[in-house]
């Protein structure tokens, strides 16, 4: 039986794997320009959601650090926030998919015999 | 709606002020279109339940803004190895210093009390070390703001492996027990000098041979405080004695550094005593010289308050051995 501290330990450790690889997510869909509810919602239809305490700060960081830009524009009679993958976004959105392929090819490698 | 300005107004309180109303904004955009989109799946307005619903799972309002905060260390991961490092070598240092200073100050004023030194230090060994630890953290808080900043660059990682001292040359410390005629030569000094103890307070011409004779021209006899002192120096010989026919018995050495420990404590306790008192000699007829006892009685205090922090400092190094001793050896965890 799967006592609370395991359950707890598999929680953070669950969180750390997925920390890295939601950066990736968020800047791999924002190639399309989104505003922080469509872009939740995109991300979830993907089968990778996200709880929206967690997105939208990480949106602003994301256009703090220079990788988003972000406009305020009218749609459906609503003022929405758009972000979108700057160029600086781009090129670096482009490392990390290379890093991330060589991380998934090296795992297979390792994990050949795990089902 | 609002159930949504109230929570969007919580949130706003713990925002920046220069980025509040942007802030504000988004999560009002946003949360307006999760409430439309459901709605729109209802098929009709949401109650105030359901859209307390929404915000709960939101988020706590000062939950949701401490997200939206940059993220705040005074001391990040990088330093704080160092940091603790440099707390645990320096802390017990503080203390070792603080004690040495309040031991030569009580043992060279004369006229304070064992009780006012001891309050004193434990007083103001705190203020010591709560003061030195607030000169680490500031001192490391600035290493890590002149790292963040780019000052210190990669030089914090910088190290040469060619300046690294010379692997040292590991004797093992000498564990092996002391020989059998070692052990009975010890145990029967011990004893001897444990028998001379109990006999000596009914035969004083023991102690001081002929000079007994002089000491009862002087006229004066032993204060009443030597008395509990003989107690405590016959309960420390006890426990010596013990250690001695515990060393003849293998399963017995790992209470002997205990009982060290212990026999330590009450020498502590006896001379302790003896320099709380402060006298030690009283006039025993009409005619003994009172300015004379006096003198000798401020020099013998004297004399045993050096003798305290003496066997403070043995007390202290022997718990020291103790504790480095009964600490498991690290290992290495591959």
């Amino acid at each position: 039986m799967e006592t609370t501290s395991e359950t707890g330990m598999f929680d953070s450790l669950r969180l750390e794997l997925r920390r890295g690889c939601l950066i990736l997510a968020v800047l791999a869909q924002l190639r399309d320009e989104h505003y922080g509810y469509t872009l939740r919602k995109a991300l979830a239809d993907e089968g990778l959601a996200i709880e929206e305490s967690t997105l939208y700060p990480l949106l602003r960081r994301l256009e703090t650090q220079g990788l988003l830009t972000s406009e305020w524009r009218e749609e459906e009679k609503r003022n929405k926030r758009f972000y979108r993958l700057s160029k600086d976004g781009e090129a670096v959105l482009e490392l990390l998919l290379a890093e991330w392929n060589g991380i998934n090819e090296s795992l297979h490698k390792i994990l050949k015999h795990e089902k | 709606m609002d159930l949504l300005e109230r929570y969007l107004q919580a949130v706003g309180q713990y925002l920046p002020a220069e980025t509040k109303a942007d802030t504000i904004a988004e999560l009002r955009s946003n949360l307006m279109e999760q409430i439309d989109a459901r709605e729109e799946d209802l098929g009709r307005s949401l109650t105030a339940a359901e859209l307390g619903e929404i915000l709960r799972a939101h988020g706590k309002p000062e939950a949701v803004a401490l997200r939206y905060l940059p993220q705040r260390s005074l001391i990040g991961p990088t330093v704080f190895p160092f940091y603790t490092l440099t707390l645990g070598r320096v802390l017990p240092l503080v203390v070792f210093v603080s004690l040495l200073a309040k031991g030569i100050q009580f043992a060279t004023s004369g006229d304070e009390s064992l009780a006012h030194a001891l309050g004193s230090f434990a007083v103001g060994v705190w203020s010591s070390l709560l003061l030195s630890a607030a000169i680490i953290t500031a001192i490391f808080a600035g290493i890590e703001w002149s790292a963040q900043c780019g000052k210190l660059g990669m030089k914090w990682n910088e190290w040469d492996p060619a300046k690294l001292p010379p692997v040292r040359s590991h004797t093992a410390p000498d564990n092996s027990p002391k020989s059998m005629a070692k052990r009975l030569i010890d145990l029967s000094i011990h004893s001897l000098w444990f028998a001379y103890l109990l006999w000596v307070p009914w035969h004083p011409f023991w102690i001081m041979g002929p000079g007994v004779f002089y000491f009862d021209s002087l006229g004066v006899a032993l204060a009443p405080v030597w008395h509990p002192f003989y107690v405590l120096l016959l309960t420390q010989l006890t426990v010596q004695l013990v250690m001695k026919l515990l060393a003849f018995v293998t399963a017995g050495q790992t209470w002997l550094q205990v009982m060290k420990l212990v026999a330590d404590l009450l020498s502590v306790f006896a001379i302790g005593l003896l320099a709380m008192a402060s006298t030690y000699f009283v006039p025993a007829n009409a005619h003994a010289d009172l300015h004379r006892i006096a003198v000798v009685n401020h020099s013998v205090n004297l004399a045993f308050r050096i003798a305290l922090v003496i066997v403070v400092a043995g007390l202290v190094k022997d718990g020291w051995d103790y504790a480095k001793r009964s600490k498991p050896t690290r290992q290495l965890a591959f």
